[in-house]
């Protein structure tokens, strides 16, 4: 089976890092790791993922404007998007399906296996 | 502390109240005697306008009498009448005087009669005046009238034409007359009575104004406390999302990083146990952060109409472990029909909860834990005691009050009006987050009810929280 193509974006080199290891390590994964908003865009066009894993709030460009820029892409629309974010408490997550305004969220920090869930989850749909 | 504020500011502002009280009796006070004063003059000059009058009636039908052409005839009349009437009529104020000096001079001021009372002791100061400039108060445009003082004492001095029936001028009298120390005296009594009256009046209103300033002081400080406080935990609510936000992005790695390593490690059983406790590092990390942004932004509460006793009961299994393990015995003591209370289920058994277990802490050696629900009208007590760090509660309502009371080690006095404060704990480093309480009381106050800790005289701590029914 061809491995899911997942980019991960976070203005955090370190964690994107941590998360392409971890996936990667399932054998089930290629990640590519971004660390801009400004241009997670572009590289989205150019990787063309399964499914993107997106911080909310980024320096630069924040994660609302990325999936915004991404969901007006003919190309990019239907990839799932999951946002990884550090402003909800897992409960709030949680309490609403991980789901808010039909936006899949999980509240850092996340544990591995609970990612991979969600991900699964998601390229299941 | 807060009560030793108190007392000193009363303290301030009664000696505050009383100076001033003291200096405005003593303007007004000198001011009427000032007044009174000047009455003196007035009413003297009244007098003495009355016995002129008099004197020139008489004066005028005495010339006029027929066949009294000599002058020496004249001026025995003159005389006797004189020392017959010219005294002062008596009038409501009283003997106002009399005459002690009266001269009488014809057209062409060459004396014809003279009266001097006898009985007068200082007949010379009188004559020696007459002839003197003295002191003169000019009360009127008049100048027939003046007050002269003689030794210090005033007398009055009337200069008057004396005319005929036909109008003539046919001489001039001029006399001196005493004021009566009664009538002064009269004055002055009046002028201290009024001041009197004017003190009281002052001492009176200072005294139904105090407590009405002291309660409005007392309201303006509670007020100011309650801005303070809101503002501190405001600002400390910014901070805290803040800070809270920053430390879960490096915990999130951790958490991956410990996620990772835990797989790769397999097998080597200290590595793995390592990485164990570092993940628990990170979830107790992760839990102090979540009290945190409970603290800064307490989510909308879930209200329902329900029995204050059933939560207390749910929130009382939660903590039943802890008191076996800690040889507590448990004292309910709920009362009967309690009317019901709009709250947030979850969110007051956390309140519960977190009170239990503060209790529970304070009694590492064992003891009771009392657990006591009733409802009444708020009473004044009641409401002077427990609420009045909100304004949403009144003495009069109708309320459900618990009280959780332990038989602990009881809260140091400096230290109960920090409870409530964000980051202040009296637990060991580690053992309490210092937000407990805090969150506690931003419940209570989404629930618009009351809650209060205080020492029991018998030991122990006991918290009461009082909720609106609805």
């Amino acid at each position: 089976m061809a491995k899911k193509k997942i980019l991960v974006v976070d203005d955090e080199a370190s964690l994107t890092r941590m998360l392409r290891r971890n996936l990667e390590a399932t054998g089930k994964y290629e990640v590519r790791e971004e660390n801009s908003g400004a241009l997670a865009h572009a590289s989205a066009q150019e990787f063309q993922p399964d499914l993107i894993m997106l911080d909310v709030a980024m320096p630069d460009v924040d994660g609302g404007e990325v999936a915004a820029r991404i969901l007006d892409d003919e190309n990019l629309k239907n990839i799932p998007i999951v946002f990884l974010t550090a402003i909800l408490k897992k409960e709030e997550a949680e309490s609403t399906g991980s789901n808010i305004a039909g936006r899949t969220f999980l509240a850092k920090p996340v544990k591995l296996d609970d990612l991979i869930t969600c991900i699964e989850n998601k390229l299941g749909e | 502390m807060k009560t030793l504020i108190n007392k000193s500011i009363h303290r301030k502002l009664a000696t505050r109240l009383a100076i001033t009280g003291i200096i405005i009796s003593l303007v007004l006070g000198i001011a009427v005697l000032l007044v009174e004063r000047g009455k003196v003059g007035e009413v003297v000059l009244d007098r003495a306008l009355q016995a002129t009058v008099h004197f020139n009636t008489q004066a005028g039908y005495l010339l006029d009498k027929p066949g009294l052409p000599d002058r020496k005839e004249i001026q025995r009349e003159l005389q006797a009448f004189v020392s017959r009437g010219f005294k002062l009529r008596k009038s409501r104020y009283g003997r106002m005087g009399y005459s002690v000096f009266v001269r009488i001079f014809d057209l062409d001021r060459s004396e014809v009669a003279k009266y001097i009372d006898s009985s007068y002791s200082d007949i010379e100061a009188v004559e020696t005046y007459m002839g003197s400039s003295e002191l003169r108060i000019p009360l009127d445009d008049e100048d027939l009238y003046e007050i002269i003082r003689i030794h210090g004492a005033p007398y009055i001095k009337v200069g008057v034409p004396l005319t005929s029936s036909g109008g003539d001028v046919v001489a001039h009298a001029e006399g001196v007359f005493s004021v009566s120390s009664e009538a002064a005296a009269d004055a002055r009594r009046r002028a201290l009575r009024t001041v009197f009256i004017v003190i009281a009046i002052v001492l009176v209103t200072t005294g139904l104004v105090y407590p009405v300033v002291i309660k409005l002081m007392s309201e303006l400080k509670n007020t100011q406390l309650q801005l303070i406080q809101a503002e501190k935990l405001e600002s400390i609510g910014r901070l805290a999302a803040g800070v809270a936000h920053e430390v879960k992005n490096p915990l999130a790695v951790i958490q991956l990083g410990v996620d990772y390593l835990s797989k790769t490690l397999r097998g080597n059983k200290d590595a793995t146990e390592s990485v164990h406790d570092m993940g628990d590092a990170v979830k107790r990390a992760d839990t102090v952060i979540k009290g945190l942004l409970e603290f800064s932004r307490p989510a909308k509460p879930k209200m329902e109409t329900l029995g204050l006793n059933n939560v207390l009961e749910e929130s009382l299994l939660l903590v039943k472990y802890e008191l076996t393990k800690n040889s507590i015995s448990l004292d309910k003591q709920l009362g009967n029909e309690l009317p019901l209370v709009e709250l947030d289920r979850n969110k007051i058994k956390q309140v519960f909860i977190n009170i239990f277990m503060n209790a529970i802490q304070a009694m590492d050696s064992g003891g009771t834990l009392t657990v006591r629900t009733s409802s009444s009208k708020l009473s004044k007590e009641n409401f002077n005691m427990h609420c009045k760090h909100t304004d949403r509660l009144k003495a009069g309502d109708s309320v459900v009050i618990t009280e959780i009371e332990d038989t602990g080690t009881g809260i140091p006095e400096d230290k109960i009006d920090k409870l409530f404060d964000p980051f202040f704990t009296t637990k060991p480093i580690g053992a309490g987050t210092g937000l407990g309480l805090s969150v506690t009381r931003g419940i209570i106050d989404l629930h618009k009810a009351a809650i209060n800790i205080m020492n029991r005289n018998e030991g122990g701590a006991c918290v009461s929280i009082i909720f609106k029914t609805s």
